[in-house]
């Protein structure tokens, strides 16, 4: 439970971000101590070296002005004002035998190094940082030449820039606690608040599927990426939302409209069982329901349809489709329905009109434009057909002289189950413009309806004629 | 003809059964699919009508089964669900038709005589007479008491599918599927006004009636007797 925790914790965006802040920001402080150190370290070593040169050539400029023999007690004076074991003063021979020197008490370990006298041979100085047995400190030491046959042993104690090394290092070493800590927190609190809008998305998508669905992120309105993450999650709910409304309405809708054919089919047997009759009322009755059947079974299968075309779920089946040929063979089926009805049908097509599309479906948009047209067209009217291309898309436009729709009944005439007359006498009825519109839809295309009560209606289908993607 | 039903709802099995002797058919039937299988095995069928959801083993594996024992029994397939995946599905696992439920019998009755024909390699007719009604399927020339009658490419193509089931019943979907390709619910009497314009070409004027209309349902071609 407790490791489980820990695991948790350790795989959670806040964990790492802060690890890989406090990381980078301890590297590259680390990395910057470093340097400076380097070049302190380096600056006092010259500074010491510089000393010890000044010192060697004070000395050589004494012995060539009032010889060695002043040497000794200048050596010895200089010694004592730093302190005889800070520092020692000799001459020496090229064969490194000592001519003078300042108090050697402490330094009696300090050698002469042939190699340094060799060196000396070639008239160079010698610097060299010894670590002498028994004592804490190193020691630096200079060789030079200071007057003919002589060499000056120069050799001073480093005690006081170790010390300052080390106290440095004391310093470096508390400034790096503290910078850790303080990147550690620093990042900590850096990624919360970054992801804090991150926990706001996910507690609402807890709330929300718990059932709450009307909850919302709040925005902080920074505008940075997780109020747009939040922006685009709203979006998303409020889209969610609305086809769950539209869900219900749909259900209670299809509830309605199948309950009644099925409430006319239990009463059409309830009757044929509880009373004899003759056979030919039997007879009726069967085709009555068998009518009733046949119209649920269309019912059902044209909401499948609408929703199967909504969601996308099926591929259109996209062909090279010669829409004026399509219209007018839509115009012939409804010929003699039309005479039959006393109507006008008028198409206007073009030669020719080539576009992309799925035949059956754009066959379907067609009839059903004209099925409807005809059914709410009194007998004297007429039904127009006419095609306008543009170069990009050609819109069919399909007038009756028909009972029209009323301005409040329009904007919901492409909603599935709505009929404009009001009644639910007539199932399935309301489908049909929904999936005129569905399948127009899908092709990249767009319905427009233009209606005054009385005088008629206008649909006006508009397609691309070129859809690379359907 | 023999045929075989697998299918687990007792109704419908019961109603294609007595739709199917009636029509002169011997027929089995199997409640699920290790038993249709093992009747499809070792019985020899004309035509099997398999329901996909079945207890035991699926309609899909049964036909794949026997095909794979080389049991070339054409298949119509019966089931629920509608899309092209489930049909492709269906043909591609060996079923030779598949129909989709509800479906009116004298659909499936078409579709069964059809499988039979194209399994028999029964030839193609070029003339179908009923009556004094006869249709030249080669020239599409119709004549009637030897009077030739003209008619418009729908209503020859109506026709010919009326005479083609000839005293079977059609339905009105089934007509606007098959004879005019529209996969649609009209909300007008479409269908009832082209026979209606039909029958003025066919019969006036010839005195006996041919296209019966079966209310609720649709038409019939037949002689009366």
């Amino acid at each position: 439970m407790f490791f489980e925790r820990i695991n948790k914790f350790r795989r959670s965006l806040a964990f790492r971000l802060t690890l890989f802040y406090t990381t980078m920001f301890t590297i590259s402080s680390f990395i910057a101590f470093l340097i400076f150190y380097e070049i302190m370290t380096l600056s006092i070593h010259n500074r010491t070296d510089n000393s010890l040169k000044e010192k060697a050539k004070e000395f050589s400029l004494l012995i060539a002005s009032k010889g060695i023999g002043s040497l000794k007690e200048e050596m010895i004076h200089e010694a004592n004002a730093i302190g005889p074991d800070k520092v020692f003063f000799r001459c020496l021979t090229m064969d490194g035998e000592e001519i003078i020197s300042s108090d050697i008490g402490p330094w009696r370990n300090t050698g002469v190094s042939r190699i340094a006298l060799k060196h000396m041979g070639q008239g160079k100085p010698l610097l060299e940082t010894l670590k002498l047995p028994g004592v804490k400190y190193k020691v630096r030491v200079l060789y030079e030449i200071a007057g003919p046959e002589i060499v000056v042993h120069i050799g001073q104690t480093l005690k006081e820039d170790e010390d300052l090394f080390k106290e440095f290092r004391e310093v470096f070493r508390t400034g790096m606690t503290i910078v850790l800590v303080l990147a550690t927190l620093g990042g900590w609190f850096m990624a919360r608040r970054a992801l804090s809008g991150v926990e706001e998305v996910t507690k609402t998508a807890v709330a929300i599927s718990e059932g709450a669905m009307e909850n919302r992120v709040p925005l902080s309105g920074r505008g940075d990426e997780i109020d747009r993450l939040a922006g685009v999650f709203n979006h998303m709910l409020n889209r969610i939302q609305s086809l769950m409304i539209e869900m219900r309405e749909v259900t209670d809708n299809i509830a309605h409209d199948l309950k009644t054919p099925i409430t006319r089919i239990r009463g059409l047997t309830e009757i044929a069982l509880t009373r004899e009759k003759s056979l030919d009322e039997y007879q009726t009755m069967a085709e009555s329901i068998a009518e009733e059947c046949d119209r649920l079974s269309a019912m059902i299968n044209t909401m499948l349809d609408i929703s199967e075309t909504k969601a996308g779920v099926r591929t259109l089946d996209v062909d090279e489709v010669d829409l004026s040929a399509l219209v007018k063979e839509a115009g012939d089926l409804f010929q003699p329905l039309a005479k039959e009805r006393g109507l006008q049908v008028e198409l206007n097509t073009p030669p020719q009109c080539l576009l992309q599309g799925d035949k059956g479906k754009l066959q379907r948009v067609f009839a059903n434009l004209l099925d409807n047209a005809i059914k709410y067209t009194p007998t004297g009217g007429s039904i127009t057909v006419a095609f306008k291309e543009y170069p990009k898309e050609v819109a069919i436009s399909v007038s009756d002289t028909g009972i029209g729709i009323s301005s409040e009944e329009i904007v919901h005439i492409f909603d599935r189950f709505f009929r404009a007359d009001g009644s639910r006498s007539q199932p399935g009825a309301g489908l049909g413009l929904s999936l005129v519109r569905a399948i127009v839809r899908r092709h990249g295309g767009e319905i427009k309806v233009n209606s005054s009560p009385g005088a008629g209606s206008t649909f006006t289908v508009v397609l691309p004629r070129i859809k690379s993607q359907l | 003809m023999r045929a075989l039903i697998v299918e687990d709802d007792k109704k419908i099995a019961s109603f294609l059964i007595k739709g199917l002797k009636q029509e002169g058919f011997a027929v089995d039937y199997a409640v699920n699919g290790e038993d249709g299988l093992h009747l499809a095995l070792h019985e020899p069928y004309d035509v099997a009508i398999v329901d996909i959801m079945l207890p035991k083993l699926d309609g899909l594996s049964l036909i794949e089964e026997m095909r794979r024992n080389k049991v070339n029994t054409p298949v119509l397939i019966l089931s629920a669900k509608r899309t092209v995946d489930d049909r492709i599905k269906g043909l591609q696992s060996g079923g030779d038709d598949y129909l989709i439920k509800p479906f009116a019998f004298s659909e499936l009755l078409a579709r069964v005589q059809a499988l039979i024909r194209r399994a028999t390699g029964a030839t193609e007719p070029t003339h179908i007479t009923i009556s004094d009604l006869s249709m030249d399927l080669l020239r599409r020339e119709v004549t009637r008491s030897g009077k030739r009658i003209d008619l418009l490419p729908l209503d020859y193509a109506l026709l010919e599918y009326l005479m083609r089931n000839a005293g079977r019943v059609v339905s009105k979907t089934m007509i606007m599927e098959h004879v005019w390709n529209y996969n649609f619910d009209p909300g007008t009497n479409v269908v009832e006004a082209r026979v209606c314009s039909l029958r003025e070409k066919i019969e006036k004027g010839f005195g006996k009636k041919l296209i019966h209309t079966v209310k609720g349902f649709g038409y019939v071609l037949r002689e009366d007797k």
